[in-house]
């Protein structure tokens, strides 16, 4: 299958046409990164993507940008990753994120799509908007949280979420000021998540002068093994959340339209006096579930 | 929902001067279209592989150097070798007229050059690929 | 009669013929009223404007200014072979110009050989191309260096330039402290507006303050940068930007050379600047003159200059080329009129006036021609000349002088905060800024709240019928033929020894000018010279933000 093919099956499933093959057969290293913006998440991807490519791996890689109101978008992470764009083992496609948590809805249908036609590794960059972004560990195999110095309120956002789905944190430009102080608060952060058979690694990088580097492939590829091998318990987990996230979101789409009307009129009922708000909600919630 | 239109919007060659490119994506981010903008220094085959990968429906191109007329051909054959020449090739810049109809003859759907309206490109290519 | 007598009568006049807009604004947004007075210039004239050639400089920094000599009539010409330059600066020359100016192709500002794959269809295109010592010595063939002033728009391969002119004059035994001219060499200013970058900035500067020691010691004559804000304003940036994001790139040149040991009074009087003038009249001689002022201020204030000459800005003008339309191209003659006025009112030091045709082509003889007669006429014929500064006390333009030199300083202590020009750089602040002015600009064209005349007003439908420049198809297989001959025939094996040695040196701290002169003389080329520095120094990652 040539890259055309591909490239027009990812069309067909972002137009709703298609459907793929949903469930994963776990030959591919699928390697998650998120974080927030400006931590340079791109580089990271191109250093690490670059790393593969050389060494002639089949690589996908998927690059979320965020989405405006009108269905325009900018998707410009390509940007970082045009050298890669030469090589015959690489499949670069870019997504508009419409949907909240970081990634686009489809991008597990994608991982599928590219696993089955062989892609070895499977490189995912989230969005990087906020602290919702949990969507992507369900469905990747290592997750990397990136962060960078002079963070002070997103680590204290983390405690409430995101570290629970990092398997490897990485400090990008630990060139600068406080590294030493995010290190720790990392550790920290770590070390409260009681004891596991993975101990997250915490690693440094200078993405842009390929510092660091090669001791996250390390990292990357041991957990890789740690996942392997720990695969059918992992498994059940990432699909129990991953069943979570996808159902709930099919709700939601299916009622969000109704529940517009609904409260609608439960404002006019509320304002006419002819309800009050726990009325009204219980109304609302005796609705939906009969009607859906 | 209408189907998506996807743009690729690149500076092949080594011209620097991106204004008319980035007026033009946020252009056509603004008229609801997805715009993949893989900026300066772009070789022909870098282009070509990128608008494959992402499955654009057009490839537009700026080029104020005076190197239109090898970056295009370029480009235009690669789309053949790859079979990819339903992909439509637009370019922006400073072009001479003989220039405008040479490139027309050899595949390129519109040359824009310098007064062009942002709504008239902006349509253009959307009628192209109706 | 008194203000408010005035203010009842316009009441009254608007109430039956309303004015024909709103509001009134410059082209850079700034809020124009209907009428100054003397009560919108309560300024000290001693402190704020003083006198020509005396701080701060808001006057002009000569004391007789054009009475004395007129500006430095400087047409940007260049391409194809150096054959063909060499006839066009000796028809220039013939003509009246009084300095030459050289545009190089693509590939020579990038530091590729025309044989380089990426080279192809660039050679010889935007300027003439420059392999080797070879092709500038054949640039300035029967001219000489010492009778002329050059400048040179050239930046991230500036090094191996200067270093190549100084060879010819070295070969000609031409004493270098005879050399006049400027070199571009702002490379800061090509990451958000120009896009000729290679190494990552810190590099860039070790290069340029390299050349800032070299040319204090060895070439008190020449201006060793021009620090450019035209760029960013034809990419779309309001005139404060302009002034702002400059003088943000001045500060960061000035605190490199300082901190490698550079007395700021040995190197500030070679620096020089470039303007955009574009078609906003008084708010363009507004924004010259403050800029004097500013860049007084902030050498004497923040640097601690104590020569004259350290604070005084000198400045290279040209006119906009994003103003100029293909549409009915011999409009451009009187945009480009009005433009040349406004530089000149505003004091500059020297002039490019643009082309009737260069929004279609690289410029023909005839059209540059027109293009320089212009300056002729203005400064010939106008009597323009004949008083210094002659809008000073202009209720206006003072007004708006000192407008565009609050919101200057206002902006430039902003990109201060955020650590300085690179780092703005770096996130991306300033390339979104500029991206910002230039959509809503075209946007306003489009909704006709702004017009150009020929596009969105009064437009013919027809187009323009002129002859146009043809660069000469062969230059890039001529160009490759003689680099291939000249690689035969120089001393390949000394190349190596040279180049190696150069290395050395880009990984020390020790100045490159010395080995790279060393170099180019032996015909090593301009690529060769790149690809060590490449190797040592890396390639700049592009921070693309839209």
């Amino acid at each position: 299958m040539n890259s055309r093919e591909i490239a027009k099956t990812i069309s067909k499933i972002e137009n709703n046409e298609l459907k793929v093959n949903s469930t994963r057969n776990y030959n591919a290293h699928v390697i998650g990164i998120t974080g927030p913006l400006g931590v340079g998440k791109s580089t990271l991807v191109f250093q690490i993507a670059k790393h593969y490519a050389d060494a002639g791996i089949k690589l996908g890689i998927i690059l979320n940008d965020p989405s405006s109101e009108n269905g325009g978008s900018f998707l410009g992470d390509r940007i970082r990753m045009q050298k890669l764009c030469e090589y015959d083992n690489v499949f670069i496609r870019s997504l508009s994120a419409k949907d909240s948590g970081g990634v686009a809805k489809i991008s597990g249908e994608i991982i599928n799509l590219l696993e089955e036609k062989g892609f070895e590794k499977i490189i995912i960059e989230s969005v990087g908007a906020g602290q919702s972004e949990i969507e992507i560990a369900n469905i990747v195999d290592t997750c990397i949280v990136v962060l960078m110095p002079g963070l002070g309120d997103e680590i204290q956002a983390l405690k409430s979420g995101i570290n629970e789905i990092a398997d490897i944190f990485v400090v990008n430009k630990a060139d600068i000021n406080q590294a030493e102080r995010t290190l720790r608060e990392l550790e920290m952060l770590v070390n409260m998540r009681g004891k596991t058979s993975w101990k997250i690694p915490i690693v440094k990088t200078i993405a842009i002068k390929h510092k660091g580097i090669n001791e996250l492939i390390e990292k990357i590829e041991l957990h890789n093994d740690y996942f392997k091998k720990n695969l059918t318990q992992i498994k059940k987990s990432k699909l129990r959340n991953e069943l979570n996230y996808l159902i709930k979101y099919e709700i939601n789409k299916k009622i969000d339209k109704k529940l517009n009307k609904l409260i609608e009129t439960s404002v006019q009922d509320i304002i006419n006096n002819n309800s009050d708000v726990n009325n009204a909600i219980n109304k609302v919630v005796d609705k939906i579930k009969f009607e859906s | 929902m209408s189907k998506k239109i996807r743009i690729l919007i690149a500076k092949p060659g080594l011209d620097g001067h991106d204004r008319g490119a980035k007026v033009m994506a946020n252009a056509f981010r603004d008229s609801g279209v997805e715009v993949i903008y893989t900026g300066l220094r772009q070789t022909p085959l870098q282009i070509v592989n990128a608008a494959i990968q992402e499955d654009v429906l057009v490839i537009g191109l700026s080029v104020l150097s005076g190197a239109h007329m090898h970056l295009c051909k370029e480009v235009l054959k690669l789309l053949k070798e790859k079979k990819a020449f339903d992909i439509n090739v637009v370019v922006g810049g400073i072009i001479p007229e003989k220039d405008i109809k040479e490139l027309k003859r050899i595949g390129i759907k519109s040359v824009f050059g310098p007064g062009t309206f942002m709504k008239d490109a902006v349509e253009f290519v959307k009628k192209l690929v109706k | 009669m008194t203000k408010k007598n005035y203010e009842d009568l316009v009441k009254k006049t608007t109430a039956r013929f309303p004015e024909i807009k709103k509001e009134f604004k410059t082209n850079s947004k700034l809020d124009v009223k209907r009428l100054y007075t003397k009560d919108d210039v309560k300024i000290d004239y001693d402190s704020e404007l003083g006198y020509p050639g005396l701080y701060p400089y808001t006057r002009g920094v000569q004391p007789t200014m054009y009475r004395g000599r007129t500006w430095t009539m400087r047409q940007y010409a260049g391409f194809g072979s150096a054959k063909e330059t060499n006839k066009r600066f000796k028809y220039l020359l013939k003509q009246g110009q009084t300095g030459l100016s050289i545009a190089f192709d693509l590939p020579t500002q990038l530091g590729y050989d025309s044989d380089n794959p990426v080279a192809k269809g660039e050679v010889g295109r935007v300027g003439v191309a420059i392999d080797t010592l070879k092709d500038l010595e054949e640039v300035f063939n029967g001219i000489f260096l010492d009778k002329v002033s050059t400048s040179m728009t050239i930046n991230s391969t500036a090094i191996v330039l200067i270093a190549m002119y100084i060879a010819i004059a070295q070969k000609n035994n031409i004493n270098l402290d005879k050399l006049r001219g400027t070199i571009q060499n702002d490379v800061l200013k090509e990451y958000f507006a120009r896009g000729t970058y290679i190494y990552p900035p810190k590099q860039s500067m070790r290069i340029i303050t390299d050349i800032f020691e070299y040319c204090s010691k060895n070439l008190p004559n020449f201006n060793t940068i021009s620090i450019s804000g035209y760029h960013a304003r034809e990419a779309g940036c309001t005139a404060v930007q302009e002034l702002a994001f400059t003088f943000g790139d001045a500060i960061e040149y000035v605190k490199s050379a300082i901190n490698i040991g550079l007395n700021v009074d040995d190197f500030a009087p070679r620096l020089s600047f470039f303007f955009s003038v574009d078609n906003d009249f008084f708010e363009e001689i507004a924004k010259f003159r403050a800029a004097r002022k500013i860049w007084a201020k902030l050498m004497k204030d923040k640097f601690k200059a104590e020569n004259q000459k350290s604070m005084t800005m000198k400045f290279h003008c040209q006119t906009s080329g994003a103003s100029l339309t293909a549409h009915e191209p011999e409009n451009n003659i009187v945009r480009v009129t009005l433009q040349a006025l406004a530089a000149v009112l505003g004091g500059t030091q020297s002039l490019h006036t643009n082309s009737k045709d260069e929004a279609l082509a690289l410029p023909s003889e005839e059209s540059v021609r027109t293009a320089l007669r212009t300056q002729q006429i203005i400064a010939e014929e106008s009597n323009v000349i004949n008083t210094i500064d002659p809008l000073g006390g202009s209720y206006y333009v003072e007004s708006l002088t000192k407008k565009i030199e609050d919101e200057t300083f206002k902006l430039i202590e902003e990109i201060e905060k955020k650590g300085g020009m690179i780092s703005c750089i770096e996130s991306g602040f300033i390339q979104k800024e500029i991206q910002k002015q230039a959509y809503s600009y075209q946007k306003e064209i489009e909704e006709k709240k702004k017009i150009v005349v020929g596009v969105n007003k009064y437009a013919l439908d027809k187009k323009a019928d002129i002859k146009l420049l043809k660069v000469n198809p062969e230059v890039e297989s001529l160009q490759i033929k003689n680099l291939e001959k000249i690689k035969q025939k120089r001393n390949n094996e000394k190349i190596r020894q040279l180049l190696i040695q150069l290395k050395k040196i880009a990984e020390s701290d020790e100045n490159l000018m010395p080995i790279i002169i060393e170099c180019v003389k032996e015909y090593a080329t301009l690529q060769e010279i790149c690809d060590v520095l490449r190797q040592v120094f890396t390639e700049y990652k592009v921070v693309e933000i839209l």
